[in-house]
């Protein structure tokens, strides 16, 4: 798959609570040619990965709505240290935080072509790093 | 009364009439004078009296001075041809003349007098005579009202149409009667009859609104006055009395006190808030719903200003609303077209109110009518199915991610041939699941029905059930109970692949514990099979392993560990107690 190249060994953090979800978007990054930092099923859990990482994330895919529990501390953490990141949500847009309008959202279900996307801008984004 | 007409006709006869008549009786009078003409020597004018005196009485003053100078012409008349100068023979002709002609003139005068003032009372008497008659007539024609007379004892001395028409009895039937006749037999027994010409003879009149009765024994409603009739002396004579039927004025009042007393029931009754105002936006009726709704009582409501319940900010803006609405005419409209209304409770709460607003003028008193409706649960409802709506998408979504995850599992675990069936057991234990969750309105399920739910497709695959579940009741979160779905599907569909229900003979224990069991943080559960097959490690991990191991590390923050022992496989993990997997008390 000339996918492979899409990825490039970025380290890429997943937030869903969902486990398929996250088994089917880790296997898709996989195939993508990336590898998984982590995956995270709560904002803490999201959290510790972020802290874990040191500053090696290069993006991550957040589900919106983590239980009753909103992923929006994850995205501003990620923000703060220049990661990109892409919401992905089973929400229509309107369910989004307006504060994060720019933000590019994908909606589940989700093809493998869309994630390829989202890597491809997380590519781009490590070859200009964003000022801090 | 005939002869007085004919005296006055005469009296007014044309005065060439009276003259002649006086002419006449003159000539007649001459006449019997010259007849006997010895009984009247030297009485000249005894002829002429009585015809003076019966022309003054049949035709006046005038024609009886002319009687009266023809008569001395005529007696002297000799005289006057003879001499041709009236000159008296003597002295005694002349004073017999001079005596007939004041004699004449005097009785004329006095008879005329006396025909005019017998004339005078006899047109008096005949107007007092029509009067009397036509007042009789009068009382006679009514119709609207019993008029009738009692004797003193209370007998009927008279009865007029009304009477009859509105008590049924004729006049024959009844006159003599006691009065008694027309009361109803309760107020007959309590003396009525008696009291009220009792009551009349003391204060002159008496009054009273009550039930009479008919010749045919029905009951009307009468407005009664009896009047007492007393002489000059003061002697009592009888009473009168009118009786009016006003029977439709007490039915139309009972009508209307009816249908307003219905009409307050069913204001009172309302579910909707019901308020009246006046033109200064005072409070004139709040009925119980209103009440209930704003939380104010009837007498703290009525006379306050309406504006004290709406908020503060919206005042200025319902008074616009309000005059402008008087201003149109249009008698009602529903309000708040230009956006949410709202009402105020006397606990300063705000809540949505659905209304509209009538007016009337009743009285020259413009009043306005809102009715109105506490729409908060309603909102609620709304604002509760909006969010359900958006789950549900949000749902199906997530589902149909899940989906395609199991199918992109499927696909990498799975050996082509087998790819349909495995698909399709996932799908249906996702499914199932599905129905679980729906029967608690996704409120959550309870464990032990997961895990039942896995074996549901190896039911009756034996005799007697080869597996047993046991456990402190635990409640699983939507999203929680999904996942240990599909993973007590995997274990299941393992075991009756390979493990214990792949033979005849194997078992399978599931059960778990609190942990620790006195102060419990979290519950381990085991699956232990046993009597299958002999158990050989998997080369390289199932699907169901990898879903176990990753679904109680990652989404369900626990432990796991798949024991892959000979005598039959053991699976143990732990999931922490939290909202989402609590015990069930």
């Amino acid at each position: 798959m000339n996918a492979t190249q899409a990825g490039d060994g970025l380290s890429i953090l997943v937030v869903d609570d969902e486990t398929m979800i996250v088994m089917l978007l880790e296997d898709m990054l996989l195939d993508l040619g990336c590898t998984v930092a982590g995956s995270a099923a709560s904002v803490a859990q999201s959290l510790a990965v972020i802290d874990r990482s040191r500053q090696t994330l290069d993006g991550a895919f957040l589900d919106i709505n983590l239980r009753g529990e909103l992923v929006y501390p994850v995205a501003d953490a990620l923000k703060a240290r220049g990661v990109p990141f892409v919401f992905v949500t089973g929400n229509a847009v309107q369910g989004i935080d307006p504060g994060y309008a720019g933000v590019p959202a994908l909606s589940k279900p989700f093809g493998v072509h869309a994630i390829e996307q989202a890597v491809k801008l997380f590519a781009e984004r490590r070859r200009v790093p964003a000022p801090a | 009364m005939t002869s007085a007409k004919t005296g006055a006709g005469v009296w007014k006869l044309h005065w060439a009439l009276r003259y002649g008549f006086a002419a006449v009786t003159v000539a007649v009078a001459a006449a019997v004078r010259h007849q006997l003409h010895e009984q009247f020597a030297g009485l000249p004018y005894a002829a002429f009296y009585p015809a003076v005196l019966l022309v003054a009485f049949a035709a006046g003053v005038g024609p009886a001075l002319f009687a009266t100078v023809s008569a001395a012409a005529y007696t002297h008349y000799p005289i006057i041809l003879a001499a041709g100068t009236f000159a008296a023979e003597n002295t005694s002709d002349i004073v017999r003349l001079l005596g007939f002609v004041s004699l004449g003139t005097v009785s004329a005068l006095a008879v005329a007098l006396l025909r005019a003032g017998r004339q005078k009372h006899m047109l008096t008497e005949q107007a007092l005579l029509d009067s009397k008659e036509l007042f009789h007539r009068l009382i006679d024609g009514v119709e609207d009202y019993a008029i009738f007379m009692l004797d003193r004892h209370g007998r009927i001395a008279s009865w007029n149409a009304g009477a009859q028409r509105i008590e049924g009895w004729s006049e024959t039937e009844i006159i003599g009667q006691d009065i008694c006749l027309v009361f109803p037999p309760e107020a007959r027994d309590r003396g009525r009859p008696n009291a009220q010409l009792r009551l009349a003879a003391a204060h002159g009149t008496f009054r009273e609104e009550a039930e009479r009765v008919r010749k045919d024994g029905s009951r009307f409603w009468a407005d009664v006055a009896i009047t007492a009739l007393r002489d000059e002396k003061g002697e009592l004579r009888g009473f009168a009395q009118v009786i009016r039927d006003i029977s439709e004025r007490k039915r139309a009042a009972r009508d209307m006190a009816e249908s307003r007393s219905r009409m307050a029931s069913v204001v009172e009754s309302a579910m909707d808030g019901i308020i009246t105002v006046d033109g200064n936006q005072r409070i004139v009726l709040f009925n119980k719903a209103a009440v209930a709704m704003f939380g104010r009582p009837e007498s703290e409501a009525i006379g306050m200003s309406l504006e004290q319940l709406i908020p503060h900010r919206f005042r200025s803006v319902h008074a616009r609303h309000v005059a402008g609405f008087a201003a149109t005419g249009v008698t009602n409209r529903p309000m708040g077209q230009a956006g949410l209304l709202c009402g105020l409770r006397s606990s300063g709460e705000e809540f949505p109110v659905e209304a509209s607003i009538s007016q009337a003028e009743i009285n020259g008193r413009r009043l306005f009518t809102v009715i109105l409706r506490d729409i908060t649960a309603r909102k609620r409802a709304e604002e509760h199915q909006a969010l359900l709506l958006r789950e549900l998408a949000h749902r199906v979504k997530n589902t149909l991610a899940v989906v395609q995850s199991i199918a992109a599992q499927t696909r990498r675990f799975a050996v082509p041939e087998q790819f349909y069936d495995t698909l399709t057991g996932r799908l249906a234990a996702l499914g199932v699941a599905h129905d679980l969750l729906t029967r608690s309105d996704w409120e959550g399920a309870a464990l032990a029905d997961v895990v039942r739910l896995g074996f549901a497709p190896y039911e009756g695959l034996s005799p007697e059930r080869r597996w047993t579940i046991e456990g402190p009741a635990i409640w699983l979160a939507p999203n929680e109970a999904v996942t240990l779905s599909l993973v007590f599907h995997e274990l299941a569909t393992n075991a009756a692949k390979y493990g214990a229900l792949s033979n005849m003979c194997g078992r399978i224990e599931v059960r778990w514990d609190l942990d620790p069991p006195d102060q419990p943080s979290g519950i381990r559960i085991a699956w232990r099979e046993s009597g299958g097959p002999k158990v050989a490690p998997p080369t390289g991990g199932g699907f169901g392993s990898k879903l176990l191991q990753r679904a109680v590390t990652h989404e369900l923050g626990g432990q796991s560990d798949m024991d892959y022992a000979e005598a039959g496989v053991e699976c143990r993990f732990r999931l922490p107690l939290s909202t989402k997997v609590r015990v069930q008390s």
